[in-house]
């Protein structure tokens, strides 16, 4: 009688002990959700206040690579009284009344020529939430961008997330999605501030649609069909004395682009790199501007705004031509003047005898190219 | 202690950050030809941002880097670039460009208007594969590479360069041990048999202390001490730098010094405001 209780004991004992395993190992299959707190900011100087911030947006940037991982809205989260600092004991509410599985915080610390960050994060089973710390992660200065990745591979690993490679590739790449620290602090920036770059884009597209309006009202009537072509986009008809100047002026532009290429190529390897190899990082940019901004206005002011070529063709270039800025500049300058002159082709004659303006046709071919391209770049996270 | 000549002499250098309390006040240090030079510290103590000073990639806000007898802030930046050459701790491209195309950036300082290389060019990025065992591998994408193997792309590509003094950021960091030591091994044979001035910061005191010729501690940004590896690798000087208990003994085999940590100092924890605390670091569960 006895030993039969104690049988019966042991295998109901084996089949829990066996449904925990399961449940145990489903864990690391089944998404989970994940709260990703602002990373506290210590001692940190004035300016640098956001890279706390940085941390957090790498994260949730990186982290929405891995499926196994359920974000919970920031806006949900913002919701919460905010506390001075997002502690353990702050984290563990939020992460409770958010109903998250995982909490994960920390904070960003100065101390002399370093940053110390310091990745925490709860895991809540049960009643008590299980803290974790992981290795502080110093960053000299100049290297924020690469520590920011290898923040991110911690976490996959303390997590136990499983990912494919490609995913953890794309985990990495997220992680840091530029090596220039200056527009990755701008974007996040852009991040807290609630989108102001987007604010910023559409008060300046209204002030110089006021401006062209006003030019619009300005010109006499015989030539409003011109400025009203000229809104849409087309290839105008002009005399020889134009393009010839139109063509020395692009000319001088690319070439001067493209003796940049060098330089260029450094860049995308890290201001501290570029620096390293000889470039004068400050000059370089700023002739690349100018020179980009002189053509770019050079072309507008005579075909008008013929929307998409300049947002499409440097992508497809790259895609066709490689990475070398020295080919690549001129190599997108022609691939853009086929890509146009084929589309204006097409509008002569689709419709033929009525023209349709060419910013149509390239709007059309562009649009959702370019709605693929950033999908597949960037991935979902951008549409939320 | 040297009749070489220097390579490099920095005189009373100071430094800080924006915002940010002094880091280097007076600080000089002298870089003979042809030295093997290892910079240790703990963490915060400055080590990346004094490579940069010496890499010219930063200004000191007083004092004087001479590279091989000019001053660095007088010499225009290509021309120090085919002096100095640096070795980040890990380079991140934003593009995925070949080992060659990565190794020939290291020619940017010779080239001409364009930026088009020769064929000298390539002979030089070639040999510089080669002086890193990479010759086989030209073809190949960065993101087709060991990590090990990356880091020595971005060596050869310090080394196309040819520069006369090599400067490197923790080059071994993110590498298991196999390739740590491989890629001193590529440093001392660099060293050796090419006269380049090589000089690594280093978290790894042992490799530091075995490869290096000299040693430099830096502590809040001073030079608690210099010289070599015995002279620095002491009990004393690594308790007031690492706040750390530890015995030093000598490797028969090849006569280095080595560590054996022991505990970390209480006084330490409050000292650092807990930032070195033994339970933050090791990233352990509590």
């Amino acid at each position: 009688m006895r030993a039969k209780v104690r049988a019966e004991l042991v295998v109901l004992l084996g089949l829990v002990a066996s449904v925990f395993a399961a449940s145990v190992a489903d864990a690391n299959t089944k998404t989970r959700s994940i709260l990703l707190l602002p990373f506290t900011p210590v001692d940190l100087g004035r300016d640098e206040q956001w890279i706390a911030e940085a941390v957090t947006q790498s994260l949730m940037l990186a982290l929405t690579q891995a499926p196994s991982l359920v974000q919970i809205d920031r806006e949900r989260f913002r919701q919460l009284s905010q506390p001075e600092a997002w502690d353990e004991q702050a984290a563990a509410a939020a992460a409770k009344a958010l109903h998250a599985e995982i909490a994960v915080y920390g904070e960003v610390r100065r101390t002399g020529a370093e940053l110390a960050i310091q990745p925490r994060y709860l895991e809540l089973k049960g009643d008590r939430p299980e803290r974790v710390a992981l290795d502080v992660v110093t960053v000299p200065d100049g290297v924020l961008m690469e520590r920011l990745r290898s923040i991110s591979v911690a976490y996959t690993r303390a997590l136990k997330l499983s990912l494919t490679e490609s995913e953890s590739a794309r985990v990495q790449k997220w992680a840091s999605p530029t090596t220039s620290v200056r527009a990755y602090e701008s974007y996040v920036r852009g991040r807290l501030a609630s989108y102001p770059m987007l604010l910023i884009g559409v008060v300046m597209n209204a002030i110089y649609l006021a401006l062209i309006l006003f030019i619009e009202t300005a010109v006499d009537l015989t030539r409003i069909q011109g400025v009203m072509l000229w809104m849409v986009g087309n290839v105008p008809t002009e005399g020889y004395g134009l393009i010839a100047f139109l063509s020395v002026l692009l000319l001088v532009c690319v070439i001067v682009l493209a003796a940049l290429g060098r330089d260029l190529n450094l860049l995308s390897a890290g201001e501290e790199v570029a620096r390293s190899l000889g470039v004068t990082v400050e000059r370089t940019r700023l002739v690349a501007v100018l020179v980009a901004s002189l053509a770019t206005a050079a072309v507008v002011s005579v075909t008008g705004l013929i929307g998409f070529v300049g947002l499409i063709v440097p992508h497809a270039a790259r895609l066709l031509f490689g990475p070398d800025h020295r080919l690549l500049v001129p190599a997108s300058a022609l691939t853009g003047a086929i890509f146009l002159m084929a589309a204006d082709s097409v509008a002569r004659t689709v419709m033929a005898p009525t023209e349709i303006p060419v910013g149509v046709i390239t709007a059309l071919c562009g649009g959702p190219v370019f709605l693929w391209l950033y999908r597949a770049q960037r991935g979902a996270t951008y549409f939320e | 202690m040297s009749e070489t000549p220097p390579i490099l002499v920095a005189r009373g250098l100071s430094f800080r950050h924006p915002g940010g309390p002094p880091l280097f006040e007076d600080l000089s240090i002298r870089i003979a030809s042809g030295d093997m030079l290892g910079v240790i510290g703990p963490n915060g103590s400055g080590k990346t941002t004094l490579l940069r000073l010496l890499a010219g990639t930063l200004l000191p806000e007083s004092g004087e880097v001479i590279l091989a007898g000019r001053p660095a802030r007088a010499l225009p930046p290509r021309e120090r670039a085919r002096r100095v050459a640096v070795v980040p701790q890990e380079s991140h491209l934003l593009f995925n460009y070949g080992v060659l195309e990565v190794v020939l950036m290291g020619r940017a300082p010779h080239l001409g208007l364009f930026g088009l290389e020769g064929p000298e060019d390539f002979a030089a990025a070639r040999a510089a594969l080669r002086q890193v065992d990479l010759a086989e591998d030209e073809e190949k994408h960065l993101n087709q590479l060991s990590s090990g193997e990356r880091q020595r792309a971005l060596i050869a590509r310090a080394l196309a360069q040819e520069p006369r003094l090599l400067l490197l950021d923790e080059p071994t960091a993110f590498l298991d041990l196999k390739h740590r030591l491989q890629i001193y091994e590529i440093l001392r044979r660099l060293n050796r048999t090419r006269g380049l001035t090589v000089v690594a910061v280093s978290h790894d005191l042992n490799l530091a202390a075995r490869y290096g010729d000299r040693l430099i501690l830096l502590h809040r940004g001073r030079l608690l001490a210099e010289g070599p590896p015995p002279a620095v690798l002491t009990p004393e000087l690594i308790r007031q730098a690492y706040e750390t208990e530890a015995r030093v003994e000598i490797d028969p085999a090849t006569g280095a010094p080595y560590l054996i940590p022991g505990a970390p100092l209480e006084a330490g924890l409050t000292a650092t405001d807990g930032r070195t605390g033994p339970d933050e670091n090791l990233g352990r569960r509590g």
